[in-house]
Parts: C-alpha cells; structure tokens; sequence
C-alpha cells in the first residue's frame, strides 16, 4: 500500500490526479517552510522562549 | 481489565510573544488572563478551586497559569484534558484542547502571540507534556509501610503546615507594610511608580492584575524559603514513595519509556546541528524525583503527591486522607508533546496496554537495561535506530528489539481476553505496523511520526540552511496557528488523520463519558452563566458561596462505566446535590 507520502509524491508527478486545487502542494508547502525559515529566525527563536521552563 | 483506568494528558504550551509585546500585554499573568476571557467567549467557564489560578470548562478539562517565576519573566500556559477511558477518547479530548486555546489565542492577541506545543525553546529550557495513569499503588506489605509511614510522618507535615502558615501571615503582614511605605512615601520620592515596582512587582494601580507573587526580589527569597522550610518533609517523604511507590510499574515500565522514543519522540535539533529523536528525553536526569523543585527532571514524577501534602492538605486536611487510598495517579514525564495523531494516540495507547499487562501480572520480566539514563540518550542520539543497548545480563539489544518485547507480551494478554475492547487490538495493530515501518521504511512514517516528520522537513526545506534557520524549523514545526510547518504540512495533505472532524467538534463541546469530568462538564455548561457563583477542582464542583454552597462530589463517577452515567445534569445533581 503507498504510504501518504509516495501518494503525494505520484500526485504531483501528474497534476491532474492532484484533488484538491486550494490545498498546497507538498513541493509548495516545503518551499513556503524554506523561505519563512530563513526569515529572521534568531528573532523567532527569541520569541518563543520561554524563561525558568515548567515541570 | 482493559482500557477501564482513568487517564489524562497535561500539556504545557510555550508561546510566541514578539519582542516588547509581554511588556505591553502587562506580563505573561496578563496574557494568561486575556487568554482566559477569550475562551469564556467560545465554552462556558468556571473558576478553578485549587493551589493553582486557572478554570475549568464545559470540555471537563482545565487550564492553568503555571507559575514559574512569573515576576521574573516566567510562567506558562498549561492545559489538562478531562479524565478519559480510552486511548482514542484522550486523543479526542487533547486535540479539542489544542483548537479551543489556540482559537483563544486568535482570539484575544490576533497574530501577535501564538501558541506552540513543544517541549525545550532554543535556550534549552525544558516544559511540556505529562501523561496520567490511574494506576495500584503498591499492594501487600509496601502498602502497609506507605500508610504507616503516612502515619508516622504526621508530626514533621503538622510542623512544616505551621512553619507555611507562618510564613502566610508574614506576606500578609508584608503587604500592609509596603502599603503604608508606598501612601507615605511616594508624596517624598521622585518617582512613585518605581517605589511600587519595587515593593509590589508593577505599578499601584496595576495591583490585581500583575503577577501573583509580588515583586521579583520577594517571588526569588519566598521559592527559597519555601523550599528550606519544607526541605525535612520533602526528603522524609521522598524515601517513604521511593520505597512504596508504583515500585512493580517502574521496574516494569522503564525498558518500554526509554525505547518508546522511538515511536512518539518529536525530534530535536540540538546546539551542536545534531538531530535528536525526543525534545524532552535528553533533558532527563534521573529516575523519579519531584519535578523541578531541586533542578530534577525525573522520569516518574513523584511531584503531585509532595503537592498534596504541602499545598492541599495544608488548606484541606481531608486531602491528606486521600494518600492512603490504594490506587493513584502515576504520573510519567519522560514524552513528548506530539502533533501527529498516529504518535500521540500511540504514546498514550501502547502505555496504557502496558501498564494493563503489568498489572494483571502476565508482563513476563522485561531486559534490565544497564544505566539507563545513558542508554535513554544513545537511543535519542541515533536516528538510524541501530545502537545497541547494554543489559544487565551481558547481552545487548536495540530499542525496537525492546519495544517489540512488549508488543509480544501485550499480543499474549490480549489474547487471553476476547472480552478486551476492539480499540486495543486496533492500538496492537498500528504499534506492530509502526515498528516494521521503522526497521523497513522510516520515511514510510512521514506525516504519522513526528520525529521522522521533522527530519523530513529538515533535510529537504532546511538543507543547507544554517543552524539558526534549522533551529526555526525545529520550533515552528509546533506552532499551532495556520502558519506553523506541521500544520502546512497538515494543509498539504501529508498529515496520517486517526480521528474524525466530528469526534474534535464533539470533544471541544463536551466532556468524555463515563468518567469524573462528564458530571464536572455538565455541570459548568449548565451553571457558568446563572446567578450564583459556580467553580470546581477535580474531585468537586461548588454552586453558591459560603456555607450554603451546594457541594457536588465527582468521586462517584470514578466507577461509572459509561453506559450508566447519568445522561443529564439534572439526573446527576438528583443523584448528587447533598
């Protein structure tokens, strides 16, 4: 059985299988993590700690 | 007995607050509270009767501020989901969670601060997630000593309640002191407010809505009064549950934490560009321990029981009653804070069939596993899944050699019961494909491990990026607005769903049945927004103030298999109402 990412990977190879129009593609949504991580990322990292931590 | 005990997830999120905003937001108390008010807008909400400032909904789950030093910049958001049944119920009720604080978020900050479910920021501080498991205490002779003990250690826990409420009347006297200093001095000082930063932690007309614990310098010497003060009874009592304490399940259990990694780690990236399988599990320094109060990050956290003696029992003795009882909670914190379903529901599902084993004592005597600390981050350290473990025996084994141990052991437990719900045969099934998914095909795991998700995410849209951007992908990966990478992933079809959208929609408006939170929610969505004032705990809800509030008791419900629970509140509050 093709795992959820071979089923991607073949949809993308022939578009016209691909069905939802609105939902990114695998390929487009790794390019948009690429591009939004190399976005000031030593400010995300500041943004997100979270001081003294928890249990 | 099989999938019957009650079981719960407590899930601490971080957030991402741009820089300034926690200033101008009035602290992370403030944003606690603006967090709160907005998800009164979306379920009812009744204040929590408890140590901790934080409320109950109608879900039967609660929401905490976790006060870790919030004058000094601290303090996080943590949510408990209701007591659940089953592994699919959990998941259920955590994911409701998940989408009702994060629509709170949106709610009250828009973009501006979002929340993230991970476990360790880029800094190395450790929070996250703890699973629950009603579990047997200890039986025969231990239990004896566990309640003589209890017994014996009366004098040092009457002392040490005299010593806090000492202390009590000091901060109150405190308080009366830095009022009069502020009313006379700040006609003398040039600047008032900073007078009132000093001897309150905010400005006079901020009082109310600041941080709890006063001033920074007061917050930092009352954590280490507290701790001295309570140091005798921390250690006396720390023996006594070493000695008794869950002392079957921990030796059982530990070979199956340390090699469950492997399945439901989320992957970290760490300082030195290496990736990791877990967040949390590198951070582990020994075996049990109290959580925190001593820099311990234990595996079995024996921090709920401390808290009941020192905290609730103080307030309400009958609490301390409740110690002697032969079932509790274990409280496991070795485990990560997961976004992929198929992770989550296996976590939860594969321990709680387990402890199941175990405790009907077919659990045949697991590998001993020689240090098992190191051993834990030799396992974390290799993602090919290779690393041989050392035994007590001489031998060695992997991590996946062990974890099918007890999937075998489970197999045969199971077998013996045809009776056993068909969601734990479903729970063997995925942990069995999962396991041959990781010898054969890990990447076949994208999208359903969380861990072989991020390093997917990381060797394609992160190569060649530096350690900083990687480190991004690693913390963005668990933001759980739209624009966090699992969900963009999610978006774009990779996501392994377990649950249906109608079984999240059904968890955010209502508690599980046939446990303790189904009465607890009823309750709030029927008496939040009437006239009489209305909040809870976990084992009670309380309608009215004072002397003629109506005490509703949930332990009632502990027994109740979901077919006879009452069906309404009404039903339950004739059953209840005293």
């Amino acid at each position: 059985m093709p795992t959820k990412l071979q089923e991607l990977t073949a949809a993308e190879a022939n578009p016209s299988v691909v069905a939802r129009p609105e939902a990114p593609s695998l390929d487009q949504a790794l390019k948009a993590i690429a591009v939004d991580a190399a976005a000031a990322p030593e400010a995300y990292l500041r943004e997100t700690e979270v001081p003294h931590g928890g249990e | 007995m099989v999938f019957e005990r009650l079981i719960g997830l407590e899930t601490e999120y971080a957030l991402q607050v741009p820089a300034g905003a926690v200033k101008r937001a009035g602290g992370r108390y403030q944003i606690f509270r603006d967090l709160v008010s907005a998800l009164r807008g979306i379920t009812p909400v009744v204040d929590a009767r408890h140590m901790k400032e934080g409320v109950f909904h109608a879900s039967g789950g609660a929401v905490w501020f976790e006060t870790e030093r919030p004058a000094a910049g601290g303090g996080l958001i943590e949510g408990a989901t209701p007591e659940c049944r089953s592994p699919r119920q959990l998941l259920a009720w955590q994911r409701a969670q998940d989408e009702l604080l994060s629509e709170a978020a949106h709610r009250a900050f828009g973009r501006q601060i979002r929340l993230l479910k991970n476990d360790r920021d880029a800094k190395g501080n450790v929070y996250g997630a703890q699973e629950n498991y009603e579990a047997t205490f200890a039986t025969g002779a231990r239990l004896w000593i566990w309640r003589v003990g209890l017994v014996l250690m009366l004098p040092l826990v009457l002392a040490s309640w005299a010593l806090l409420w000492l202390l009590a009347l000091l901060i109150v006297l405190y308080t009366i002191v830095a009022s009069l200093v502020y009313l006379v001095g700040e006609r003398f000082v040039r600047d008032p407010d900073e007078l009132a930063r000093f001897l309150f932690g905010c400005e006079f007309d901020q009082l109310g809505q600041a941080a709890p614990t006063g001033p920074a310098w007061l917050e930092a010497w009352l954590s280490t009064i507290t701790r001295v003060l309570t140091a005798p009874l921390a250690g006396v009592f720390y023996l006594l549950l070493w000695a008794t304490a869950f002392t079957r399940l921990r030796a059982n259990l530990l070979p199956f934490l340390i090699s469950r990694t492997i399945v439901c780690g989320s992957g970290m990236l760490d300082n030195a560009g290496r990736f990791l399988l877990a967040d949390k599990a590198p951070a582990m320094n020994c075996l049990t321990g109290y959580g925190g109060l001593l820099g311990d990050r234990p595996i079995f956290t024996f921090g709920h029981f401390f808290k009941t003696v020192y905290a609730d029992a103080w307030m309400s003795p009958r609490e301390y009653l409740r110690l002697f009882a032969r079932t509790h909670r274990l409280q496991i914190a070795l485990g990560d804070s997961n976004l992929a379903e198929p992770a989550e529901y296996l976590r939860i599902g594969t321990t709680l069939l387990v402890i199941d084993c175990i405790e009907a004592g077919e659990m045949p005597r697991p590998p001993r596993v020689r240090r098992p600390l190191r051993a834990l981050r030799a396992i974390c350290a290799d993602p090919t899944l290779t690393t041989r473990l050392p035994l007590g025996d001489g031998q060695s084994c992997s991590a996946l050699e062990l974890q099918r141990f007890y999937l075998e052991a489970c197999r045969r437990f199971l077998e013996r019961r045809p009776e056993a719900p068909r969601e734990a045969r479903e729970v063997l099934r995925r942990w069995e494909a999962t396991l041959d998914a990781l010898q054969d095909d890990p990447e076949s795991l994208v999208g359903s491990l969380d861990w072989v998700t991020k390093r997917f995410v990381l060797q394609t849209a992160g190569r060649d990026a530096t350690w900083q951007m990687r480190k991004k992908i690693d913390l963005r990966y668990h933001e759980l607005s739209p624009q966090g990478y699992f969900q963009q992933l999610n978006a774009a079809g990779v996501a392994e769903h377990i649950l249906e959208p109608s079984e999240i929609e059904l968890a955010r408006r209502n508690p599980p049945v046939g446990t303790p939170a189904s009465a607890r929610g009823r309750y709030i969505r029927e008496f939040a927004c009437g006239d009489e004032p209305v909040s809870a705990n976990w084992k009670c809800v309380f309608i009215g103030q004072g002397r003629k509030a109506k005490v509703i008791r949930l332990g009632d419900y502990r027994r109740l298999p979901p077919s006879k629970a009452p069906s309404s509140a009404a039903e339950a509050q004739e059953e209840d109402a005293e």
